[in-house]
């Protein structure tokens, strides 16, 4: 046979087209797997993502590092992960957060498109009060907010956060009108609400739990519809103020960039459950405040869709605005 | 009156205020003003962008009525070949990876100084290469792409 | 005073084990390695080095990261005087005079006193930490939003004193600052402000972008404006360590540094930044001959390197009292104790003596090292000046770009740090010092969210700057500040009138 100039060419076409389809799931994985954060290191986010590496990389045998890449609020990691190449090669933590964003502000992706993993973890937030404002439950907060309306003021770990939207809709929900103080992030809003600048908040458990054991701060309802574990006698906001669905709360799952093949996406799944279900994982987690997640494909991928909507119905209700 | 610039360094230096001040205002004009009591997103940018202009009007004006220092030398060849170094580090440095990169960078930047001499800085771009590899790749393990992806 | 000397026994027991020792020296090399490298910073290489330190046991792993932060503040200031770049925002006052030492042939007793300097103030913060943590805690806590405000306030006003060269041109510089400050998403409202549309802006201009390229960038192109230059500097190194003179100017500028450190370093957010930046416009207020500093005077190195010692080692206190932290560290830190079981906080010294003690002995310790370290090293970094100019200039950019690279991983800031590279170049040929916009860049967003938040609890009234007592003794300071600034120059064009006449 003789091989002209063109079939060459053409086979080296047809090579290098062979080398560029995505991956094929059976030598998958043979490159080590970059996890997106959309948020600095540290952060609940990059915990989270953190403590399953370690199992992940041992189960499929490749490194899995995270890469945190900030800013906007996490929309720069949305909008890359979106993009990333599907391969499996690149994963991204995505947070409650990113389902809350499109209701608030233009956002380049759709969190529903991304291919379910797992829910990693979740937590609720703690409704708490500065120790000296005299309330010691939620119906005497909401008998005192609407006693003086605007005198009261509840502090957030930032505008559109998961914290804004839950006292905006505890506002809405009760009928108050409480005055709204954003902040960057947890660490500002628990200083001002030790030093008594500010009246009530909704924190995450984890970073405000010693307070309350301290009597520092005073817990008066969770945000979640069950109690935590961390504090049983705490009642939830429901139960507290006889609202009915009042369900909020942060959580950190895992997903694929929409198009990675289902045969990936299944082994990435089931060495993320097998993590998870470590003791070291759990009792990390459990640590952080958080409660383990588990939760995982279309189960997850139908989770994420009705946060988006819930999402998108609070902000509606309470008539919130970000551009 | 003589209208003369006697001081290019305050002219210049005025010219860039008035520009970046009236650039402030252009492009903080949807943001809502609010007052000094409730100030909206857009009071600080206006105001600063406001005393930038001012400030910019008044380096302008002084560059009629005051000397300014001799000037010196530009270093236009300078600017080009260092400022484009760091531009073509960022243009090329995710496909091309990390070593290949910074051999390139420091060979375009050493055309900036008149006294290169190839011999000396070729292989001193790979050492630089090859150290920074080690640095940032091996010991940080920072996950930079290191080598190119063709 | 019996208890204290037992509790720092109990902590020297710890720390005197050879694991801690290993951890403690191994965080202080990492530390130094990534002080001297602009870009990666602290921050990066603690939350790399986290997942590590999750099979250390606590004590061991908090006195590494420990290491690696004050570590880097050593290191960052060798970087800033011998090729006047700045990786983080406290070492770019140890620019201005630091390089300017080092182009007099003066690099060794810069880098010396520094970490003299540093030494002194972490061996004063040490004690400090030990003594009167918590009264110094409570303190903290008062400092509300129009308290924050009227210190950035002040913070500001000082920075004009920065300039050696024209004021005017240095108050234009802070409002440029400011304004660079204000691009990204606004907190009190969560527009975004100049983004243009474009992601990478909502989080703001990168401060290693900017800083670098002011700085770096900008001198690397002026010193190409002379084809001649063959090294950095001109005249020739003379010796490596301080004369009895230096050590004698430097002294009362070290302890006044620690002591602003000491306190600044407490408040969150800004603080330890802050504290350089005032420790140099103290220094330059009291000198006898203020004109010599922008040239090479060493209490304007000796100073600020003692404050911002002082100020990261004193972020260590809110942390340790209250839990709660001063700066993004010490947030990565809760993090890594959260991990490993302990909740740090008001109880954790009951509950965890070994620990904490451990912990503020082995600071006293790693400086001692840090010390230890850096002397021997100053040889080397010196012997690197003589490298010619040609070599030189294509690695620190090199250095400039990665750095730059690997705050995002994103190519966006390796761009940012070449057009303010540009604007660097221009600032220097127009006689504009960016010292002060770099004040401006960093306060002004602190500046911004605290006296709107202030305006938010006083529903718009803007008495309480004056009603609470410390805002109101910030703002007096700011206006005495401001006539002290104000009246040379004033004095001065009275002169010049009078002599026209």
């Amino acid at each position: 046979m003789k091989l002209t100039r063109r079939d060459l060419i053409l086979a080296i076409g047809a090579a290098s087209l062979a080398a560029g389809t995505p991956a094929v799931a059976a030598d998958w994985p043979s490159e080590p797997i970059t996890i997106l954060v959309g948020y600095p290191a540290g952060g609940a986010n990059d915990l989270v993502a953190r403590t399953l590496i370690e199992g992940l990389s041992e189960r499929l045998g490749t490194s899995v590092v995270v890469e945190n890449r900030t800013g906007a609020a996490g929309v720069v990691a949305g909008d890359a992960a979106a993009r990333a190449e599907p391969d499996g090669y690149t994963l991204y933590m995505i947070s409650s957060a990113q389902t809350l964003a499109p209701s608030i502000r233009d956002v380049s992706f759709d969190p529903k498109a991304f291919e379910p993993i797992m829910l990693g973890a979740a937590g609720n937030y703690l409704l708490l009060t500065r120790k000296d404002l005299g309330a010691s439950s939620v119906e005497e907060l909401v008998a005192m907010a609407k006693d003086d309306p605007g005198a009261l003021s509840y502090a957030s770990s930032g505008i559109g956060a998961g914290p804004h939207l839950t006292g905006e809709l505890f506002k809405s929900k009760t009928g108050t009108d409480i005055l709204h103080v954003p902040y960057r992030g947890d660490t500002p809003v628990l200083t001002d609400l030790l030093a008594g600048r500010v009246d009530m908040g909704f924190v995450a458990v984890a970073p405000s739990k010693q307070y309350v054991e301290n009597g520092d701060l005073i817990a008066l309802a969770v945000s979640g519809n069950e109690r935590v574990d961390t504090f049983p006698d705490v009642p939830t906001v429901e139960e507290a103020a006889g609202l009915d669905a009042f369900n909020m709360g942060a959580w950190w799952g895992l997903v694929a960039p929409p198009g990675t093949p289902q045969d990936i996406v299944d082994k990435v799944t089931a060495a993320a459950e097998e993590t998870l279900a470590t003791d070291k994982v759990q009792s990390t987690f459990t640590g952080l405040g958080f409660r383990p997640g588990g939760m995982k494909g279309e189960e997850f991928g139908a989770f994420i869709s009705t946060e988006v909507d819930k999402f998108a119905g609070i902000v509606e209700e309470a008539n919130i605005s970000v551009e | 009156m003589n209208l003369r610039v006697r001081n290019r360094q305050n002219f210049l230096f005025g010219a860039f205020l008035l520009f970046l001040g009236v650039a402030g205002i252009v492009f903080a004009r949807d943001l809502t003003m609010g007052n000094a009591f409730r100030m909206g997103p857009g009071y600080l940018p206006n105001v600063l962008s406001g005393c930038i202009a001012l400030f910019g009007l008044g380096f302008l004006a002084s560059a009629f009525w005051t000397d300014g220092e001799e000037w010196g030398r530009t270093a236009w060849s300078g600017l080009l070949f260092v400022v484009g170094a760091v531009v073509v580090f960022g243009l090329i440095v995710k496909w091309a990876g990390l070593a290949l990169t910074i051999v390139v960078s420091v060979l375009l930047s050493s055309f900036a100084a008149t006294d290169r001499r190839w011999r000396e800085i070729v292989p001193f771009a790979i050492g630089l290469a090859i150290a920074c590899v080690l640095i940032f790749g091996t010991i940080f393990n920072l996950h930079l792409p290191i080598w190119p992806k063709w | 005073m019996v208890d204290l000397l037992g509790n720092l026994a109990l902590g020297f027991g710890e720390v005197i084990t050879p694991t801690n020792l290993l951890y403690c020296f191994l965080g202080c090399l990492i530390g130094t390695l990534i002080g001297v490298l602009p870009g990666i910073g602290p921050l990066a290489s603690i939350a790399l080095l986290l997942p590590i330190t999750f099979s250390l046991e606590p004590t061991g792993a908090l006195i590494m990261l420990a290491g690696i932060y004050y570590g880097a503040q050593y290191g960052g200031s060798t970087t800033a005087i011998l090729v006047n770049l700045p990786g983080e925002a406290s070492a770019v006052v140890t620019c201005i005079d630091g390089h300017q030492m080092a182009l007099k042939g003066r690099a060794g007793p810069a880098l010396a006193i520094a970490a003299i300097g540093s030494f002194i103030a972490g061996t004063v913060v040490t004690l400090l930490i030990a003594t009167v943590a918590a009264p110094l805690t409570v303190l903290a806590l008062r400092f509300g939003p129009a308290d924050y405000a009227s210190l950035m306030i002040f913070g500001l006003i000082g920075a004009v004193v920065l300039a050696s060269g024209s004021v005017m041109k240095a108050i234009a510089m802070v409002f440029v600052g400011l304004l660079l400050g204000i691009i990204g998403i606004d907190v009190n409202s969560g527009y975004m402000r100049y983004t243009f549309g474009y992601p990478p802006l909502a989080d703001g201009i990168g401060f290693v972008a900017l800083a670098v390229g002011l700085f770096g960038v900008g001198e690397i192109v002026r010193n190409l404006e002379h084809s001649d230059s063959r090294s950095v500097i001109s005249s020739k190194i003379g010796r490596l360590m301080p004369t009895r003179r230096d050590m004698r100017t430097a002294l009362p500028a070290i302890a006044r540094g620690t002591a602003l450190g000491s306190f600044l370093g407490i408040l969150p957010g800004g603080g330890a930044t802050l504290s350089a930046f005032a420790s140099y416009a103290l220094e330059k207020r009291v000198a006898r001959d203020p004109s010599r500093f922008g040239s090479g005077a060493i209490e304007g190195v000796a100073g600020p390197e003692a404050a911002n010692n002082a100020g990261a080692q004193a972020s260590f206190i809110p942390m340790l009292t209250l839990g709660i932290p001063a700066n993004a560290v010490m947030a990565l830190m809760i993090g890594a104790l959260t991990v490993q079981g302990i909740q740090p906080g008001p109880r954790v010294l009951q509950a965890e003596p070994l620990l904490v003690w451990g912990l503020i002995v082995s600071m006293w310790v790693g400086n001692l090292m840090l010390l230890i370290i850096n002397l021997p090293l100053i040889g080397l970094w010196v012997r690197l000046l003589k490298v010619p100019y040609r070599l030189l200039f294509p690695a620190i950019l090199v250095f400039c770009a990665v750095g730059a690279f690997t705050i995002n991983n994103s190519t966006f800031d390796i761009y940012m740090t070449a057009l303010f590279g540009i604007l660097g170049y221009f600032f220097i040929k127009v006689g504009a010092e960016p010292a002060p916009l770099i004040l401006g860049f960093v306060l002004g967003p602190l500046l911004e969210e605290n006296v709107r938040r202030a305006l938010v609890f006083s529903r718009g009234d803007p008495i309480v700057f004056i009603e609470e007592p410390i805002s109101a003794g910030f703002l007096a300071a700011a206006a005495i500040l401001l006539i002290l600034v104000a009246l040379p120059s004033l004095r001065r064009q009275r002169q010049e009138a009078f002599r026209e006449e």
